[in-house]
């Protein structure tokens, strides 16, 4: 009987814990933003360590060029290596490793001046033999390299050194896009003895110093960087299988920089304190892919109906929770050509049907396959079913694991895929017969043709001209259904100074220019 | 005092025969857990083969030729029969070599050791709260039978039972991480080569969240256990005999009570290392709960196996140690 006090406190304390967690609650919903002051423009404060939250498994690599292109080891590899030559936030080319490039004026011999002064994080110096050693470590015929059908136009017999500062490229036909293609993630320049194993060696700005897969890794500034050097001392890039964590990780101040954000977390993200956004418009797109060689989709009747079934701005206003722009059937969004002249495509439910009746394929019945890839695919698949049935089309949504929708990856007839990259490498990525992306199986001959003559032409001008006719082309006959281009949304702590919006989508991948004050 | 001296002596006398019932216990139960894991290793590897999705594939992402992909099926040795396969690795097990990660090519061991270290600390620490505390809360619930403690105990109890363990997880932390207070991190980020134990507020969470799953299952366990003995005849007695409530309590009915309580904690300690995907997931923690969940999406087949034999080999563990626990104190339980 004695021990009856201590009952009644324990259910008081139930009672008070109860009633500070609602209060709590209740007053934080109530609690106006309190943003901090916008992230000024005073100089870059030197020093600290920054942490990177990033999304990322135990398949985790870090090789210059042999690695599966997550978020995570592209992160990874652009610290610790350059490319010859890179995009900056506009999407502009500039050179990095490579000062110049030019060509003869056929367009099939290519001379890249190196940039003097380079160095290796382990001291030794960049030239000639370091650039030749990657190419071929990447077209080797026994290469997992990614970037090897990339670098399908060049042989190793072309390569030549000419002095420790320029190599000399012979193509067996004109390539005129050269110096694009070496900005691709998968064409990092390593040392020439990457393959005799040791740690991590390149030129970027941060030097490797420590890596488990699918936790964390670390590294450090490299003080004798040859561009703009880093401003913290310590770098860590960790790991988080789940978004939420990572987000919540940012929030309790274990992180500075986060790139998942959810876009339907984005705005709440942004209201609160301490934490703000950074909103990318970028060249991505999730594309409604059909297959051109099987049937329905190998009528052009019926990719031109579903292409008229899209609304593209509910598209972009629900899949992409409005982060993002309404797209017009061809893709490359940043160009040094401008825009083509094609009229704006519009949904136009009557003449979709008047078309789908005409193949003969009135109240047709399909399957869409789809996988979480990023955010807004499952999403874009939704959507598209529910405008689908408004012209009598039944699309049912097949949303599997990775795993699966990868096997089948190039066979599936109806399907949404991403990609981020610029023009002519997206057109021989995914639009020509046998490339690695094309899921459409598109094989338009004046398209290839367009394609070609584009290669074969060294001057920008008039390497334009044809791109905007390739565009044109794409928008009447392919299998994509470019209706949007995806923002990318990443969040930051307001101590995070140095970030700006990036249209290659890899805002947060120049940490050198990242500051904490 | 008689009473008392009678009840030590007599357990005294009763280890003997128990010894040696223990003991010709243990050799057939251990023999018999390692043909379970056996065949749990079968099991595994035949249900990955199962598994949709193409490893080269999926390590190679959709960038890769197809003859790139399978250049590296041949290189990871995916293109010879599964029973020469499961064959080699097991073989490798024996000789104590748990092979290479399919995924990363780094030693499974290298993989495994320290998440099963994370792993072990975060519930061993967490069942060192919890299970002292159920007795504490159980004793006291069933010493306040249906009193406002009972009763409240009882609600909360089945409020956070009835809590799926990642909604209970993200409360917490919007309670002490995020939203409401900022006492503790959220996210529980032990660096590699760290022991977690150095990071204790990092634990808090985690921690709590096991605690309070395992701790408001298990006091209801001692909590009924402690009414069945406080129902008995002999406590009746003992009442009747005038001695305090306390000295009941603690010195005759609780011991009759660690039994079915004792089995029940090796079990929650059991399914709380199961369950941890869900807790390792949500607060970024680096353990064998993430790892398992890699594995699977990542199809890494050696790292799999080992991660889900530790478990396997737990439950077993946890079950022989039970069921010796009972054993030691049962004959009390049946002389009642």
């Amino acid at each position: 009987m004695t021990a009856t006090p201590p009952p009644r406190r324990a259910l008081g304390l139930v009672l008070a814990v109860t009633s500070v967690v609602a209060l709590g609650l209740g007053l934080t919903a109530c609690a106006p933003p309190d943003k901090g002051a916008s992230p000024s423009a005073s100089a870059p404060v030197d020093g600290g360590t920054l942490r990177v939250a990033a999304p990322g498994s135990a398949k985790d690599k870090i090789d210059p060029n042999i690695n599966s292109g997550s978020v995570i080891d592209l992160l990874r590899t652009e610290q610790i290596y350059d490319n010859l030559t890179k995009y900056d936030s506009d999407s502009k080319l500039t050179y990095q490793l490579a000062e110049s490039m030019e060509s003869n004026a056929a367009g099939d011999v290519w001379t890249i001046h190196l940039r003097p002064g380079v160095t290796f994080h382990d001291g030794s110096s960049f030239g000639a033999e370091d650039v030749i050693a990657t190419i071929k470590r990447v077209i080797a015929p026994d290469s997992a390299a990614n970037g090897k059908s990339l670098l399908g136009f060049i042989t190793a017999d072309g390569l030549t050194q000419i002095d420790d500062l320029t190599v000399e490229v012979h193509l067996d036909q004109p390539y005129g896009p050269f110096p694009e293609i070496w900005t691709n993630k998968y064409l990092r320049i390593g040392s020439s003895d990457i393959d005799a194993g040791g740690q991590p060696n390149g030129t970027g700005p941060f030097v490797y110093k420590a890596f488990t897969p699918g936790t964390s890794s670390t590294f450090t500034k490299y003080a004798d960087y040859w561009g703009e050097k880093a401003h913290v001392d310590t770098l860590d890039i960790l790991d988080f299988a789940d978004n939420s964590a990572a987000l919540n990780a940012l929030k309790g101040g274990q992180v500075d920089i986060t790139y998942s954000v959810p876009l339907t977390e984005a705005k709440a993200v942004d209201d609160l304190p301490g934490i703000s956004i950074l909103d990318s418009e970028t060249g991505m797109y999730l594309p409604i892919v059909m297959r051109t060689d099987v049937a329905p989709y190998n009528d052009p009747r019926v990719r031109e109906a579903f292409k008229l079934i899209v609304d593209r701005q509910e598209m972009v206003d629900v899949a992409l929770n409005g982060y993002g722009a309404v797209a017009n059937d061809y893709v490359g969004r940043y160009s040094s050509c401008g825009d083509p002249d094609l009229p704006q495509r519009e949904q136009d439910i009557d003449k979709a049907k008047e078309l789908l009746a005409e193949a003969g394929q009135a109240n047709l019945q399909v399957e869409i396959a789809v996988t979480n890839g990023t955010a807004g695919m499952v999403e874009a698949a939704q959507v598209f079913a529910e405008q689908a049935k408004k012209a009598g089309v039944t699309v049912e949504v097949n949303n599997m694991d990775a795993s699966v929708y990868l096997d089948n990856y190039l066979n599936w007839p109806l399907t949404v895929d991403f990609y981020t990259d610029t023009y002519l490498q997206l057109a021989t990525r995914t639009l020509t017969p046998g490339a690695s992306s094309n899921v459409t199986h598109w094989n338009n001959p004046e398209f290839l043709s367009l394609l070609n003559t584009a290669f074969e032409t060294p001057d920008a001008d008039a390497r334009c001209a044809i791109e905007n006719q390739m565009k044109a082309v794409e928008y009447k006959d392919s299998g994509n259904i470019v209706w949007g281009w995806a923002n990318v949304v990443n969040a930051y702590a307001d101590n995070v100074h140095g970030l700006t919006p990036d249209t290659t989508g890899k805002a947060v991948n120049r940490l050198n220019l990242v500051w904490l004050g | 005092m008689a009473s008392l001296a009678n009840t030590a002596g007599a357990g005294a006398t009763r280890t003997r025969p128990n010894g040696r019932r223990r003991n010709g216990m243990i050799l057939p139960r251990v023999i018999s857990g390692v043909i379970i894991l056996f065949v749990v290793s079968i099991i595994v590897f035949f249900t990955t083969q199962a598994l949709p999705g193409d490893l080269p594939r999926l390590i190679l992402g959709v960038d890769a030729t197809p003859d790139q992909v399978d250049a590296l099926r041949v290189q990871l040795g995916l293109d010879r029969p599964p029973l020469v396969q499961y064959a080699e690795w097991i073989t490798g097990v024996l000789r104590g070599d748990w092979g290479t990660s399919l995924v990363n090519g780094r030693p499974v061991a290298d993989v495994v050791g320290f998440r099963v270290l994370n792993s072990f600390a975060l519930i061993i620490i967490a069942m060192l709260i919890a299970i002292p505390l159920s007795f504490v809360l159980g004793v006291l619930a069933a010493a306040r039978r249906d009193r406002a403690t009972d009763h409240a105990l009882f609600g909360v109890s089945v409020v956070v039972n009835a809590l799926p363990d990642f909604v209970l997880g993200t409360l917490l932390v919007a309670l002490f991480g995020t939203t409401v207070f900022r006492i503790f991190p959220p996210v529980a980020l032990i660096p590699v080569g760290d022991l977690p134990w150095w990071h204790p507020a990092s634990l808090v969470l985690p921690v709590m969240t096991i605690v309070l799953m395992a701790t408001t299952y298990l006091y209801r366990l001692v909590r009924a256990s402690m009414l069945d003995v406080l129902d008995s005849d002999y406590v009746q007695t003992a009442t009747l005999k005038g001695l305090s409530r306390t000295r009941i309590l603690f010195r005759h009915a609780l011991p009759n009570a660690v039994v079915p309580a004792v089995q029940a904690s090796s079990l929650v300690f059991a399914v709380s290392l199961g369950g941890l995907v869900v807790i390792e997931y949500l607060f970024g923690y680096p353990g064998l709960g993430t790892l398992l969940a890699d594995s699977i999406a990542t199809h890494d087949l050696p790292v799999l196996q080992a991660v889900i034999l530790i478990i396997a080999a737990t439950f077993f563990i946890c079950n022989l140690i039970a069921d010796v626990i009972s054993a030691r104190f049962g004959t009390r339980t049946r002389n009642r």
